[in-house]
């Protein structure tokens, strides 16, 4: 028996392809080796942990074992309540539909749609990233260059302005994300190195992404960031909760990409990671997603900075234009805001209505629904019980 | 002075509302109606009764629709029957060609400010925004007022007034106003409608009622010529569009007057006029007084006396390019309805609505939505529809 935590190995990508990701990767998880390992680490027997997994599993945070296992909740020190703080993802996004419900004033539609998003939010004088052309055989792009078939795109790549950064105008985590950072005779230069002919990348785009594929300048992030992060846009997650009469900042996590990735999601290729910022901006601890937290992550895996007491560029800054940005939604209860720490100052990146809580509990290392942050979730969940039986007198919808 | 009450105002959930209401249900004579029908179609009671229990059964419709839409007429025969679509079967046509998993932007359209930023930033002609109020929502460029007091100082700005107010969501004018005036003082506020309201009082009341979130435009009047033959409070022409294959198209368009005295043209009560137009010529074809049967025409507008059929509205082909224009922004969208202000300015938009009620439609057309001058381009958007949810991919949310 190793003397090393069981590793979080990548799954495999769902089809292969030359140069983009097109499918979400989880990462897998040995059970019966972390069982042992525990065993022998802990002192924690099989029945034990199986007693402590069975609760969790049918208790509110409706944790899977993968889950415990992922998140260390083995570790003794850990009380019951701290243990039960933790929420699964199905269980967040529970959480989150009873912080959003589907009303008439509800903007779920729009946070899918990212051509529209950026569009409103542009429109509504937000700082965003604005875009540069859409591949599609179905949306169309208010104001911007449309390029409707693989010659185009091939084309309108080849003699890129600037690098760029293109991805689907629906997805997430990464999937169909690529930098493109410049131009050789062989083709395009990625943000990972790699070259590739316009004409390859565009036809997988075409294949995986007719729905549509935006392509954005690529950002410049602030030095303090770039530090952390080499190559790949590292998002500051931001999440708000709307509470009666006010927007407030839940939890902050900065992404950490693998080491020479284009993404700051899970690539399959290395490790990556998350860190928790505090409210002053600075990063308290970080977590190597492909490890169980039973030991933070000292360095950026990117770039091997050392992580605790980092501070953050334009924090404060950044945390305001979420609050700011989800005054525009106030049927959301809870918003995830993607926004990148540019060297000008915060971007908004992305919106997501259903945003991931594994990035907080993991960096964290602490439930969501730890004493803290239970009373303000509570809250919010009742003013969108009270918004949703409001005014009686509304028909919307129907006109 | 209705709902002055006490001096400032205070107490504004007690005293009657200043903002536009649902209208009262009205009742319908179905006693009246059944002896009409007999003595006009020869139908006799029992045979009314079986088919509206039937139409109701089978269809959903409900028993005034029935005698509104004139299912009854003998000239229908069961294909003209069949052609009408109730209210619960109006809604199920909407969502098959607006189905969520294939209109994400849906939500963009029924925000009224966001949806006129977008139409705004893509060069769309809309009321121009002059105020917000909300006691939660913000927006970058346009200052919100969050107090009752800060909404009266705003009123009391040079410019501000008239303007037209109405709830950032909401639809059918529920809510809406029109402000004309402030006195000197601040105390009074003069709607469009004539009356005098306590300043304090109407704010309060739009933070009480509609605090997440409460617009103010600019007043726009009818187009000269048509304000001669309508009156001068601006009407609402509904356009709707479908997406087909060679892009959107305009469907069937409708024009709704306002009652005399209204504040906006929704049906909030008032005798009111909705007339069918042409599409391709934006002439009115017929017009239907609201409170009648749809068997008889009304040839003449009841206030102005001037003839309806016939009437040429101004702008339109700007009109329906502009709808046409907006549509290409949805392009989720299989149907929208989009409502359109024609103005001394031009054609300006005033809203789109995902779930538009073609009741308008069957009233004012006297005919059924899925006719067959209107059933090839029905067919086009449903084709399109059903290419466009084989083609969309898995949303990663």
């Amino acid at each position: 028996m190793s003397d090393r935590p069981v590793p979080i190995t990548p799954g495999t990508a769902e089809a292969p392809t030359v140069v983009l990701k097109t499918g979400s990767i989880s990462n897998r998880l040995d059970i019966p080796q972390a069982m042992a390992w525990v065993q022998a680490t802990y002192g924690k027997g099989r029945l034990r942990q199986l007693a402590e997994i069975a609760p969790l599993s049918f208790g509110p945070g409706r944790m899977t074992p993968r889950d415990y296992y992922a998140a260390a909740l083995f570790r003794p020190e850990l009380t019951p309540e701290d243990r039960r703080a933790y929420v699964s993802d199905l269980a967040g996004a529970r959480l989150n539909d009873r912080l959003s419900p589907n009303l008439p004033l509800s903007q779920h539609g729009l946070f899918r749609d990212k051509v529209m998003a950026t569009f409103v939010l542009t429109q509504a004088g937000f700082p965003t990233v604005p875009m540069l052309a859409l591949y599609s055989t179905v949306v169309e792009a208010p104001a911007t260059t449309m390029l409707r078939d693989v010659g185009a795109l091939a084309r309108w790549l080849q003699d890129l302005p600037a690098p760029v950064f293109g991805k689907p105008v629906d997805g997430s985590l990464g999937v169909g994300g690529v930098a493109i950072v410049g131009t050789a005779s062989e083709g395009l230069l990625l943000g990972d190195g790699r070259v590739v002919p316009a004409d390859v990348l565009a036809r997988e785009v075409a294949r995986h992404f007719a729905r549509g594929w935006m392509v954005q300048p690529l950002l410049r992030l602030h030095p303090d960031v770039a530090a952390l992060a080499g190559q790949a846009a590292a998002m500051l997650r931001v999440t708000t909760l709307r509470l009666p009469g006010r927007i407030e900042t839940l939890y902050t996590v900065l992404r950490l990409p693998a080491k020479g990735a284009m993404v700051d999601s899970n690539t399959g290729q290395s490790p990556n990671g998350v860190a928790f910022v505090d409210e002053s901006g600075t990063i308290l601890r970080a977590q190597d997603l492909w490890r169980m937290n039973t030991a933070p992550l000292p360095h950026a895996l990117a770039t091997g900075v050392p992580l605790a007491g980092y501070r953050l560029p334009f924090f404060t800054d950044a945390c305001r234009l979420a609050e700011s940005v989800h005054r525009l939604f106030p049927a959301h209860g809870i918003l995830g805001f993607d926004i990148a720490l540019a060297a000008e100052g915060p971007v908004v990146v992305e919106i997501n209505s259903n945003p991931h809580h594994q990035t907080f509990q993991r960096s964290a290392d602490r439930g969501l629904l730890n004493r803290d942050f239970l009373p303000r979730l509570n809250a919010a969940e009742a003013e969108s019980r009270r918004m949703a039986t409001a005014s009686p007198d509304r028909i919307a919808g129907l006109a | 002075m209705a709902g002055s009450s006490s001096s400032d105002g205070a107490g504004a959930g007690a005293a009657p509302p200043f903002l536009s209401t649902p209208a009262p249900v009205r009742g319908f004579a179905f006693g009246q109606a059944l002896h009409w029908v007999r003595q006009r179609e020869g139908k006799g009671a029992l045979r009314q009764t079986m088919e509206l229990l039937w139409l109701s059964a089978v269809r959903k419709f409900q028993p005034d629709e029935y005698y509104l839409l004139g299912l009854f007429r003998r000239d229908l025969g069961p294909g003209g029957r069949r052609a009408f679509l109730s209210q619960k079967e109006s809604t199920a046509f909407n969502r098959s060609l607006n189905a969520p998993e294939l209109f994400a932007r849906t939500s963009v359209v029924n925000d009224k400010i966001l949806s006129g930023l977008v139409f705004e930033g893509v060069g769309l002609p809309v009321p121009r925004l002059v105020g917000h109020a909300s006691t939660l929502c913000r927006f970058a460029g346009l200052g919100t007022l969050t107090t009752p007091e800060a909404l009266v100082e705003f009123w009391r700005r040079p410019g501000v007034l008239p303007c037209f107010g109405k709830p950032v969501h909401g639809s059918r004018a529920i809510g809406a106003a029109s402000l004309m005036a402030i006195s000197g003082d601040g105390g009074t506020v003069t709607l469009g409608n004539g009356r005098e309201v306590p300043a304090l009082a109407l704010a309060r009341e739009i933070f009480a009622r509609y605090g997440e979130g409460f617009m103010f435009q600019e007043l726009l009047t009818n187009e000269r010529r048509l304000a001669e033959a309508i009156g001068a409070t601006v009407a609402g022409v509904r356009i709707v569009t479908v997406r087909t294959a060679s892009g959107p198209k305009a469907l069937y368009a409708a024009i709704r007057m306002p009652a005399p005295g209204a504040m906006s043209d929704a049906t909030l009560g008032g005798r009111q006029v909705r007339a069918a137009i042409d599409v391709v010529t934006g002439r009115i074809l017929r017009a239907q007084d609201m409170f009648r049967m749809s068997v008889t025409d009304l040839p003449a507008h009841p206030q102005t006396g001037a003839a309806l059929p016939g009437l040429q509205l101004p702008h339109w082909s700007a009109a329906v390019e502009a709808v046409l224009a907006g549509h290409e922004v949805f392009a989720d969208a299989g149907l929208l309805g989009w409502d359109v202000l024609l103005t001394d300015r031009g054609p300006v938009i005033a809203e789109a609505n995902s779930n538009p009620l073609h009741e308008l439609y069957q009233r004012c057309f006297g005919m059924g939505l899925l006719n067959p001058d209107l059933r090839p381009l029905i067919d086009a958007a449903r084709d399109c529809a059903a290419t466009r949810r084989a083609h969309r991919g898995p949303v990663v949310v």
